[in-house]
C-alpha cells in the first residue's frame, strides 16, 4: 500500500477532487432538501377552503388528446373545482398504485376499478351507481356492460368506452391467395393453405401475455352453445357450471383444429399485441384478431395501410357471430364527500353531443347506444355495430384463477402438451386450486 | 484476515523496493520489454474480445437513441436508421409530458438518497468493520437481512406507514424509504472496503494519540475513495431507476420522478415508441455522465505515481 | 510529544458507544423503513386479504395451498435454475473481464464505459428493448441470424417453454455484466502492486499471477458478488416480468413474479391475494436466509 501512505499524507491532487465532489454533493443536498421539506405533508383530495380537487386515475390513454380540453371547459364551469387526471400506461403500473390508495383507504375520486369493481362496490369503496347515476342515466349504455359490473340489483362500475373483438383482414393478400374473408371456422381452416403457399400467415393475434389466448377461448365457449351466459356462471362457478364441461371441451377442440391447420401466426406465444398488429400492417399476416383499439393503432402507427373488418368468425354457416365484448375501459365512483362532484363531473362528460364528440375524434369505441350512432369512422362503425345488434359475448373473466387458468389451458392445446379434454378439466383444477389462495 | 498480513509483509519505505533489488529503473510492470508474436496475438485477441462484448452492450441503446428520432410508423420494418430525422419526439416530452419536471423530480430525490446513503454508510461501515457494537454480529446479520426482501412485499406497508408520517406523496418519504431500504448493501461495501484497508495505519494513529473521530477522518475515509464512488454509483443507479415504490408512493404528477412518468408511455396495446425511447435517452444520459465521472475519481485515488498491478 | 494511553486501555465501553453512534443512523433507518413493513408483511402471511376491508385470519392455509400448488412449484424450479446459472455466469464472466479491462489498453475507460452503460438502463427498460428485439418475427436477433445465414437458429426465444428460461439468464447476464464488472475493478485496484512485483521477480508469467495472486486477494468481492448473485436471483422478478410477464402459460414464472401477480396482478381475477403473496415472501426470504447461511458458514470453515 505503498501508493496510499504517500497519499494520506500529503495533499494531492485526489484529495482536493474528492472534496470537491464531496462538497457539490452536500450543496446539492442542502439545494435539494429545501423544497421538498417545503413539500412535505400535503396529500390530494380538497385543497383550500372552498375547492375542490378531483382525482382521476385511469389508463385509457387513447383519448389522451381529448382530456386537457375536457377537463379545461369544466374547470371553467366550476370555478373551485380542479380536476387532477393522472394518466397511467397500462393496468401494469396502474395496479401497484391504486392497490395501495385503496388499501390507505383513500382512492381517488374516479377511478378504474380494473378486475375487482363488484369487489370494491361490495366493501364500500366504490359508490352503488344506480343510486349515484340513476337508472335513466346508465340505461344509455348497452346492456352487457352493465350487467358486467352488477350484482345484487346494484351497479358498480359503467363503462367508458366498450369494446369489441373481430377479424381484420387485409383484401389484397387474401385474394392474392384466392381467398374469401372468412365466415365460419371451417372457412379459415380451409384458406390456411391457400394463405401459407402465398407467402404469408394467415393470422396474426396477441399471444403473449397470454390472457390474448382468454380473449380469444371464451367466445368460442359462447359459440358452442349459443348461449352468453355460459361463461358467466363458469366464470362465478354459479349453477353448477365446471370448465370441466362439453362447451369448453369443444372450444379448445375448435382452437386445436385452429392449429393444426396452420392457421395462427408462427411465433404466436411471444407475439405481443403491438407485434401482431405490425405483423398485419407490414403484410407478414393476411388477418389479425383483434379488438376495438387497433383502428386507432393503425392510424396512428400505419395510416396508409388499407384493411377491412369482418366479424369473429361464427361456429357453422348461418350462426351467430358471438364478437367478444364488455367494456374494455370502465370507471368508477369512489365513495366519500366529493361523490356528488364527481357524479357531476361524469354526466358532463357524457352529455351526448361532448361524449360522441371525444369518441369520434380519438376513433375510440364508445359505450353508449347514442354515441355509437354518431360513429362516423367506417372501421368503428363496423364494429359497433355488432354491439348493436346484439351479436356480443363476455370475454373478460374475473373469478380467481379463472383468466389464467384459461390462459394456461389454451396455450398446452396450442403447444400440443394436452388434448382438448385435458385443458377443460386443468381449468375446473387452476380455478378450485386458486380458491385456496388468500 | 489474509489480505492484510501479505500486505504488511511487502509494506517498505516508500521507493525502495524495485530499484534496489533489480538495479532496473522501476518502469510500471506491464509494459513488456519484448514484443512475442504470442502476446501480440494476445493483445489483438483482447482488443477483439472487449470490442465485441462492448457492441454488444450498446447496440441496444444505439436502437433506443435512433428510434427516438424516428416517426410512429416507421419504428419497426423502417431499416436501422431514420429516414428523416424528426425531434418531435422530444418536442413532445418536453411539452406534454412535461419530462423536464420528472427529470428534475429524479434529481432531487436521487440527489438527497445518494448523499444520505453516502455518510449514513460509511459511518456503519467503520463501525462495523473496526470499531465494536454490543452484539455486533447479530446486529449485521439483521442489516443484511434488508437485502433479502421483494420489494412486492413491502409497498404497501411502507405506503401505509409514510401516510402515517404524513410524508406520502412527497419526495422526502419516498428518498427516506429509499435509503431505509438501501444502507444495507451500502454498508456490506463500505466494510469491505474499510477492512481491506491496513490495519497499521489505524494502529499507528491510534498510537499517535487520535481520536476516534480523527482517524476516521483523516485516515480512513480518504483510503476508501474507490469505495466511496462505488456506492455512491450504484446508489444512483438503483434510485434513479426504481419505478414500483416511485409510482406508488408519489401520487400528483408534478412531484412524480423520472421512471413512472416513463412507464406512462407505455401502453396496453400500443406504445408510442418514438416519445418513450426520446424519454429514455434523457433518463439515461445522465447517469452514464455521473458515471464517466465518478469512474476518474476512484482511478485518481490510486495514481499518484503508483506501478498498477 | 505527549502519549496518550494506548488503545487497548480505552474503557471498552467508551468504544463500543463510539460504534454505537457510528451505526446508529443505519440502524434506524432500517428498523423504521425496513423492519417495520417487513414485518407487517411477515404476519399478513397467515391472513388472507384482498388489499381493502378486513384480514381473515388463516394460520398456516397459505403455505398448505402452495404445497399442492402447480404454479408455486414451477416458479420454485424456474428460481432455481435462474439463481444458479446467473450466479455462476455473472460472477465468473465479470471477473475475466474486469480482470481483462485492468491490463492497459488504449481507451480502456472507453470499454468501461461501454460495458458498464446496459447496468445504468433499469431492469424493467431491458425488459422492453430486449422483448422488442426477440420478436420472433422482424426481432433484431432473428433478423441478425436470418442475414448471418443462420436461420436455422431463429427460435420463437420467449414464446418456447425450453427456450425461455436460458434467454432470460442471457438477457440478465447482458445487463449485469458491467455492474459487477465494476465491483471487481474497484477490488482490483486494491491489490497492492508490489505483491505482482515480487511474483514476477519470482518469475511468474501473467496466468500464473492471475491465479496465485489476483483471485485470492478479489476473494472477498467474490463473495460479495456471489452473495449478491444469489440474493438477486432469488429475488427476480423486474426482468422476467418486463420480458414475458411469467409466460408463456406460467413457463417463466419466478417466486418474485408470481409474488407480484399475486398481489398486484390479475392472475387471481378480482381479488388480490395479498396473504398467500406475503407467504410467497417469506419463504423466498427464508431461503435467501438459508443459502446466505449456508456460505457463512462454508467460508469461515475455509478459513479455519
Amino acid at each position: 500500500m505503498v501508493t496510499h501512505l504517500s497519499n494520506a499524507s500529503a495533499s494531492s491532487p485526489g484529495m482536493s477532487r474528492r472534496s470537491l465532489l464531496r462538497g457539490t454533493l452536500l450543496g446539492a443536498l442542502g439545494a435539494a432538501a429545501l423544497p421538498s421539506l417545503a413539500a412535505c405533508g400535503s396529500d390530494g383530495g380538497s385543497g383550500g377552503s372552498g375547492s375542490t380537487t378531483l382525482r382521476v386515475w385511469h389508463w385509457y390513454n387513447q383519448q389522451e388528446a381529448q382530456w386537457p380540453g375536457l377537463i379545461s371547459e369544466y374547470e371553467k364551469q366550476n370555478p373551485g373545482v380542479k380536476v387532477d387526471l393522472r394518466l397511467f400506461g397500462s393496468p401494469d403500473d396502474y395496479s401497484p398504485a391504486i392497490a395501495a390508495a385503496i388499501a390507505a383507504g383513500d382512492p381517488p375520486e374516479i377511478f378504474a376499478p380494473h378486475f375487482s369493481a363488484i369487489e370494491y362496490g361490495q366493501q364500500g369503496i366504490s359508490v352503488d351507481l344506480k343510486d349515484a347515476l340513476g337508472a335513466d342515466f346508465l340505461s344509455q349504455f348497452f346492456d352487457a356492460e352493465n350487467e358486467q359490473f352488477s350484482r345484487d340489483g346494484k351497479q358498480y362500475a359503467f363503462g367508458w368506452m366498450a369494446q369489441t373483438f373481430g377479424i381484420f383482414y387485409n383484401p389484397q393478400l387474401l385474394d392474392r391467395a384466392g381467398v374469401a374473408p372468412p365466415e365460419t371456422w371451417d372457412d379459415l381452416i380451409a384458406s390456411a393453405d391457400a394463405l401459407r403457399a402465398s407467402g404469408v400467415m394467415p393470422l396474426a393475434m396477441q399471444g403473449s401475455p397470454s390472457y390474448g389466448f382468454t380473449d380469444f377461448t371464451a367466445p368460442l365457449i359462447t359459440q358452442a352453445t349459443d348461449d352468453p351466459t355460459l361463461v358467466l356462471k363458469l366464470d362465478a362457478q354459479e349453477d353448477g357450471a365446471s370448465w370441466d364441461s362439453e362447451p369448453v371441451v369443444q372450444a379448445m377442440q375448435k382452437l386445436k383444429d385452429l392449429t393444426d391447420a396452420g392457421v395462427f401466426a408462427d411465433g404466436l406465444l411471444a407475439m405481443e399485441g403491438p407485434m401482431a398488429e405490425t405483423a398485419f400492417s407490414s403484410g407478414q399476416a393476411a388477418m389479425l384478431y383483434g379488438g376495438s383499439w387497433v383502428p386507432q393503432d393503425l392510424a396512428t402507427d400505419a395510416p396508409d395501410f388499407a384493411y377491412a373488418i369482418a366479424p369473429t368468425p361464427a361456429w357453422a354457416p348461418g350462426a351467430k357471430h358471438w364478437c367478444a365484448d364488455q367494456a374494455g375501459a370502465a370507471l368508477s365512483i369512489a365513495n366519500g364527500d366529493r361523490a356528488e362532484q364527481s357524479v357531476d363531473f361524469i354526466k358532463y362528460l357524457f352529455e351526448p353531443e361532448r361524449y360522441a364528440g371525444v369518441m369520434n375524434d380519438s376513433n375510440s369505441m364508445p359505450s353508449t347506444k347514442a354515441a355509437a350512432d354518431l360513429i362516423n369512422n367506417d372501421a368503428m362503425k363496423t364494429m359497433t355495430s355488432w354491439l348493436l345488434e346484439g351479436l356480443g359475448s363476455p370475454h373478460i373473466l374475473y373469478g380467481p384463477g379463472a383468466e389464467s387458468g384459461v390462459a394456461d389451458a389454451a396455450v398446452s392445446v396450442f403447444e400440443g402438451r394436452a388434448t382438448p379434454a385435458e385443458a377443460a378439466a386443468a381449468v375446473q383444477a387452476a380455478v378450485e386450486q386458486a380458491g385456496n389462495r388468500g | 484476515m489474509g489480505a492484510t498480513t501479505s500486505v504488511a509483509r511487502s509494506v517498505k519505505a516508500p521507493g525502495t523496493s524495485t530499484s534496489e533489488r533489480s538495479g532496473r529503473p522501476s518502469a510500471p510492470l506491464r509494459r513488456r520489454k519484448r514484443r512475442s508474436a504470442g502476446s501480440l496475438a494476445a493483445r489483438a485477441l483482447g482488443y477483439g474480445v472487449l470490442s465485441a462484448l462492448s457492441a454488444i452492450s450498446a447496440v441496444p441503446l444505439v436502437w433506443m437513441v435512433l428510434t427516438s428520432f424516428k416517426r410512429r410508423d416507421e419504428v419497426f420494418g423502417g431499416g436501422l436508421l431514420p429516414s428523416k430525422w424528426q425531434g418531435s419526439a422530444y418536442a413532445y416530452i418536453w411539452q406534454e409530458l412535461h419530462i423536464w419536471q420528472y427529470f428534475l423530480n429524479s434529481v432531487v430525490v436521487t440527489a438527497l438518497t445518494v448523499v444520505a446513503v453516502v455518510v449514513v454508510s460509511c459511518f456503519g461501515g467503520y463501525a462495523f468493520a473496526w470499531l465494536d457494537i454490543p452484539a455486533k454480529r447479530s446486529l449485521y446479520a439483521l442489516l443484511l437481512s434488508a437485502l433479502l426482501i421483494p420489494a412486492g412485499i413491502l409497498l404497501i406497508p411502507a405506503f401505509l406507514e409514510l401516510r402515517s408520517f404524513g410524508l406520502l406523496n412527497t419526495r422526502t418519504g419516498l428518498s427516506l424509504v429509499y435509503i431505509g431500504t438501501h444502507v444495507s448493501f451500502a454498508i456490506l461495501l463500505m466494510r469491505t472496503f474499510f477492512e481491506a484497508a491496513p490495519g497499521e495505519l489505524r494502529e499507528a494513529a491510534k498510537i499517535d494519540g487520535a481520536g476516534e473521530v480523527r482517524i476516521f477522518r483523516s485516515i480512513m475515509v480518504p483510503l476508501t475513495g474507490p469505495g466511496i464512488a462505488t456506492v455512491a454509483i450504484f446508489q444512483v443507479l438503483t434510485t434513479w431507476n426504481e419505478l414500483l415504490f416511485a409510482n406508488a408512493f408519489i401520487q400528483s404528477q408534478d412531484r412524480q420522478p423520472l421512471q413512472p412518468g416513463l412507464y406512462s408511455l407505455v401502453g396496453q396495446h400500443s406504445t408510442n415508441w418514438p416519445a418513450l425511447t426520446a424519454a429514455l435517452t434523457v433518463a439515461v444520459a445522465p447517469v452514464i455522465v455521473f458515471y464517466v465521472f465518478m469512474q476518474r475519481q476512484f482511478v485518481a485515488g490510486v495514481t499518484a505515481g503508483s506501478v498498477k498491478g | 510529544m505527549v502519549s496518550t494511553a494506548p488503545a487497548r486501555r480505552r474503557p471498552r465501553a467508551r468504544m463500543q458507544l463510539t460504534g454505537l453512534v457510528f451505526a446508529a443512523p443505519a440502524l434506524a433507518l432500517f428498523a423504521t423503513f425496513v423492519a417495520y413493513p417487513l414485518l407487517r408483511g411477515l404476519y399478513l402471511s397467515f391472513y388472507r386479504w384482498a388489499g381493502y376491508g378486513d384480514p381473515l385470519f388463516v394460520g398456516l392455509d397459505n403455505y398448505r395451498g402452495l404445497a399442492s400448488d402447480p404454479i408455486f412449484r414451477r416458479a420454485v424450479i424456474v428460481t432455481a435454475v435462474y439463481t444458479v446459472a446467473s450466479t455462476v455466469l455473472q460472477t465468473l464472466i465479470p471477473m475475466a473481464v474486469a480482470i481483462l479491462l485492468a491490463q492497459r489498453w488504449r481507451g480502456g475507460v472507453v470499454f468501461r464505459t461501454m460495458i458498464f452503460i446496459p447496468a445504468v438502463v433499469s431492469l424493467t427498460v431491458t425488459g422492453l428493448l430486449w422483448q422488442l428485439a426477440l420478436q420472433p418475427n422482424g426481432g433484431f436477433v432473428n433478423e441478425l441470424l436470418d442475414s448471418a445465414g443462420l436461420s436455422s437458429w431463429s427460435m420463437v426465444w420467449l414464446g418456447d417453454r425450453n427456450t425461455v428460461v436460458p434467454v432470460i439468464i442471457a438477457v440478465s447476464l447482458w445487463q449485469s455484466l458491467g455492474f459487477f464488472m465494476l465491483i471487481f475493478y474497484a477490488g482490483l485496484q486494491n491489490i497492492d502492486p508490489t505483491l505482482y512485483e515480487s511474483g514476477r521477480i519470482d518469475g511468474a508469467g501473467p496466468w500464473r499471477l492471475i491465479r496465485f495472486i489476483t483471485i485470492p486477494m478479489l476473494k472477498p468481492v467474490t463473495a460479495i458478488v456471489v452473495t449478491l448473485n444469489l440474493i438477486n436471483g432469488l429475488k427476480v422478478y423486474d426482468l422476467i416480468y418486463a420480458l414475458t410477464n411469467g409466460g408463456p402459460a406460467n413457463s417463466s414464472q419466478s417466486l418474485g413474479t408470481y409474488l407480484y401477480a399475486l398481489a398486484f396482478g390479475s392472475i387471481n381475477g378480482a381479488s388480490a391475494a395479498f396473504g398467500y403473496a406475503n407467504a410467497i415472501g417469506v419463504i423466498i426470504m427464508i431461503s435467501a436466509a438459508a443459502v446466505l447461511l449456508v456460505l457463512s458458514v462454508l467460508r469461515r470453515t475455509r478459513e479455519a
